[in-house]
């Protein structure tokens, strides 16, 4: 058996949909994490720098930025669906090291999977691959924050409602140009330090993916990032887009069913994210707990109360880990999960990915709870994960948006929901 | 909208004019500036500006030392319980770190200022520096060891065999060696240390554990660095280490015996703890009153939605719970004539058993609130954030769940062997 990290081999997963390529990644990825973060934890913890120097290392030098783009468009050429099981390997990895470094990513690698698996349709032709592949996936390492849907504010114009949340930036076009605006919008990561926004906005009678360089005209920041819970390698701010202009190319206009795909990969990969997240808490736990006795000897694991806190670390994870591995094979081979459409991975996304995240921060918070004071103290880093999946939770809704989408597929709830 | 959580409705929690001083003290000195609070865990200066008018000029420093030294004498009013509920509840809406750093300032001193022992040598030593004019004044209860977490807050089941921290008699003085880890306002805080030493080591005899206390500056006092941690930032913990440190006999707290079931009963108090987590539940509901009412999810404002509705309604619905917990028990603490003493195993237990309810309760709530921000729910300027990190600590303290569960159901189902 070919061994990533310890910890990773005492949870199962399904075998058979391994490949050459996705061992190979997960090695490398492996690699990458023990050597770029897990053994100068310490010495870094959460400064920004490293946290980028590393993800630049793993963009550009060990080349995930280019995978999932064709050859023709200068990339690796693995392309996506049938790559999302070896991609999710790659991201258990990653969030094993570091969340925060994993989510950003994952911002980036879901919108590449989307704009390249042809399921947007044939106006993203070769031409505009190639252009957003050497503009922002190519050369020197660049960040990607998406802008999705999300809450609104009262005693603004109603703004057009996407799966339930609400645009946050408008789309016109205007001859060979897109006219994107937007006040204080929120994106789901790196807002303060990205190069392009990826932009879900209305137009008049469809939704359009934008995309946004950040240093075109009339993109405003906030002076300064955003205090945030976790996952601080991602850099966020509110954004606003003053009547931004950009080519034709740059606007991809997608159906509905398109941007559930989108957040399909998103759900994919924060899924995997958390599970090894947690996998790294349970060798956390387990480094703590090994020799450690309580009540003046009795070795800690030998305790039932303890165990049964344990188990619930492990399950979490064995359960989270098979769920996370079967998305992403229903994503890359759907008939053998008899999965009609996108509609109906997106609801298998949104039920799995979310209750994997759930478990496994639930595992480690009942874990960091064995580890008391020490799994709160930053020396552990058990904290880090801890507030790392919290903050992906919230910033991937939270759980209703998730149940409302599911409830109108399963029920046929209006949309009111 | 502008709403505050209504605490005046039930005669367990009085509306009294203790709750609007520390209200206010709140509002104008902490709630305007702790969202700064998480970058100065290691200097705390901005710490003390807001406990020099609250421990300096309105007094609460002396709260503890009798009247006859100069101060409240709080220790003995009449429901101590209900008094110590109403003002950390109150703290804790502003910042829960301050609060701990606060409480554990008293609690040892409760080992000596409270009915019907006292060490009045030991106060009078005391009261000139918490009276002073212009120094801050803490204190601190220093229990937990490297070897064994919890095992030394477990009295009635280890009965202190497993302490490591010695004090061993010579002429007129203890001698101190030993080692602690994570008090409340370690780090150079404390002026002085409630050490919880054995004179016996390897003994379970109750009469062996000793509790002493060490002021910062002697000889032989040690303590590390801060520990960085995720939350409550104003409480500073780090390693203590005592070597031969030298204090007079009367420094242990009450003697042998005493100092034990003191012990006990000061842990018990302790359990009244579980309302620091309340406290930051009457903020965070302040907080969704006005992000639910400002914010809209499909096109209505978030209260509105019926799914986000009935999330906020499990929210409310734990406030009331927890609350009517804490001040029960904190009722129950008043009147030991009524219910037994505090140090008894069916007092301890009901108190640790309402301590993780309310914990558990209450962190879950905060961390729905927390999602029901959604994108939002991070940020600290939304403040709900830095309450979830500060309340896991306090379900995490004093031996967290699997001590409470152990001690309640020792009591409950008569477990033998536990």
């Amino acid at each position: 058996m070919i061994s990533t990290s310890p910890t990773m081999d005492y949870f199962p997963y399904p075998k058979e949909w391994e490949t050459e390529e996705s061992n190979s990644m997960a090695q490398t990825v492996a690699r990458w994490a023990n050597q770029e973060l897990i053994t100068k934890r310490l010495e870094f913890r959460e400064v920004f720098q490293h946290q980028m120097k590393a993800l630049d290392l793993l963009s550009r030098e060990l080349g995930l930025d280019e995978m999932v783009w064709s050859v023709e468009s200068g990339g690796s050429g693995l392309l996506a669906p049938t790559v999302a099981t070896t991609l999710v390997r790659g991201y258990e990895e990653m969030g094993r090291a570091d969340p925060g470094i994993a989510f950003v990513s994952a911002m980036k690698m879901s919108l590449a999977c989307f704009l390249t698996e042809g399921i947007i349709g044939p106006h993203v032709t070769d031409e505009i691959k190639r252009a957003v592949f050497s503009a922002f996936y190519a050369g020197e390492m660049k960040l990607v924050s998406l802008i999705l849907p999300g809450l609104g504010d009262c005693g603004q114009p109603a703004r057009a409602v996407i799966c339930g949340k609400e645009a946050q930036a408008t789309v016109d076009r205007k001859g060979d140009t897109w006219v994107v605006h937007a006040k204080q919008a929120r994106p789901m990561n790196s807002g303060y330090d990205a190069q392009m926004y990826g932009i879900i906005a209305a137009a008049s009678n469809e939704i359009v993916l934008v995309l946004v360089p950040a240093d075109a005209k009339g993109v405003k920041k906030a002076s300064e990032p955003l205090k945030t819970t976790g996952l601080l390698a991602s850099r966020n701010c509110s954004v606003d887009f003053l009547d931004v202009v950009v080519p034709l190319d740059y606007g991809l206009p997608i159906s509905l069913a398109a941007y559930k795909r989108l957040l399909t990969w998103i759900d994919l990969f924060c899924g995997a994210v958390a599970v090894g997240s947690a996998m790294d808490t349970f060798a956390i736990l387990k480094n703590w707990a090994d020799n450690r006795v309580i009540k003046g000897g009795m070795p800690f694991y030998d305790n039932p109360m303890l165990a049964a806190v344990l188990a619930q670390l492990a399950m979490a994870i064995m359960n989270s880990r098979l769920l996370v591995h079967s998305l992403a094979r229903a994503m890359a081979q759907p008939d053998v999960f008899g999965i009609r459409n996108v509609e109906d991975c997106f609801v298998l996304a949104q039920s799995t990915a979310g209750k994997a995240i759930l478990d496994c921060f639930h595992g480690m918070d009942r874990g960091m709870e064995l580890m008391a004071s020490a799994g709160y103290s930053k020396e552990w880093n058990l904290e880090k994960h801890w507030r790392d999946l919290k903050t992906m939770q919230a910033y991937l809704g939270g759980g209703i948006p998730a149940q409302m989408d599911v409830a109108r597929a399963f029920f046929g709830s209006g949309g009111n929901v | 909208m502008n709403k505050s959580y209504n605490f005046s409705t039930h005669r367990t929690m009085p509306a009294t004019t203790l709750r609007t001083m520390m209200r206010n003290w709140v509002d104008t000195y902490v709630r305007p500036r702790r969202r700064n609070f998480d970058e100065h865990w290691d200097s705390h200066e901005i710490f003390d500006e807001a406990l020099k008018v609250l421990m300096i000029d309105i007094g609460w420093q002396r709260a503890f030392i009798p009247p006859e030294f100069g101060g409240w004498g709080a220790g003995n009013v009449a429901n101590v319980g209900t008094f110590c509920t109403v003002v950390f509840e109150e703290m804790s809406r502003g910042d829960l770190g301050l609060n701990i750093a606060f409480a554990s300032g008293y609690w040892s001193q409760l080992m000596i200022a409270m009915k019907p022992e006292y060490n009045l040598k030991l106060l009078a030593d005391m009261a000139p520096l918490a009276l002073s004019k212009d120094k801050l004044y803490f204190g601190g209860l220093f229990m937990t060891e490297p070897q064994g977490g919890s095992d030394i807050e477990n009295v009635d089941l280890i009965h202190g065999r497993t302490i490591r921290t010695t004090a061993r008699r010579d002429g007129d003085e203890w001698v101190i060696n030993g080692h602690k880890l994570w008090p409340s306002n370690s780090g150079g805080v404390a002026n002085i240390h409630g050490v919880v030493c054995t004179t016996n080591p390897g003994s379970s005899n109750d009469d062996d554990i000793a509790f002493i206390f060490v002021p910062d500056d002697l000889p032989g006092v040690t303590q590390g660095k801060p520990y960085e941690k995720a939350g409550v930032a104003s409480d500073k913990n780090s390693d203590v280490w005592y070597e031969d440190v030298r204090v007079p006999l009367y420094y242990r707290a009450l003697g042998p015996g005493k100092d034990a079931l003191r012990y006990k009963e000061v842990m018990c108090l302790g359990m009244l703890t579980a309302i620091f987590n309340v406290g930051p539940m009457l903020d965070i509901y302040e907080k969704l009153c006005d992000f639910c009412s400002c914010k809209t999810l499909h096109g209505r404002p978030l209260k509105e939605h019926e799914a986000v509705a009935a999330e906020l309604a499990e929210i409310a619905a734990g406030i009331e719970a927890c609350r009517n917990s804490v001040y029960s028990l904190a009722a129950i603490l008043d009147r030991p004539d009524l219910y037994g003493p505090r140090w008894s195993h069916k007092i301890m237990a009901k108190a640790r058993l309402t301590k993780m309810f309310v914990c558990d309760r209450t962190y879950q709530d905060a961390s729905r609130a927390m999602n029901i921000l959604q994108e939002y729910g991070a940020d600290r300027e939304w403040d709900i954030e830095k309450h979830w990190r500060d309340m896991k600590m306090v379900q995490l303290w004093l031996g967290g769940k699997q001590l409470a569960q152990m001690e309640g159901a020792r009591y409950f189902y008569d477990c033998q062997t536990l």
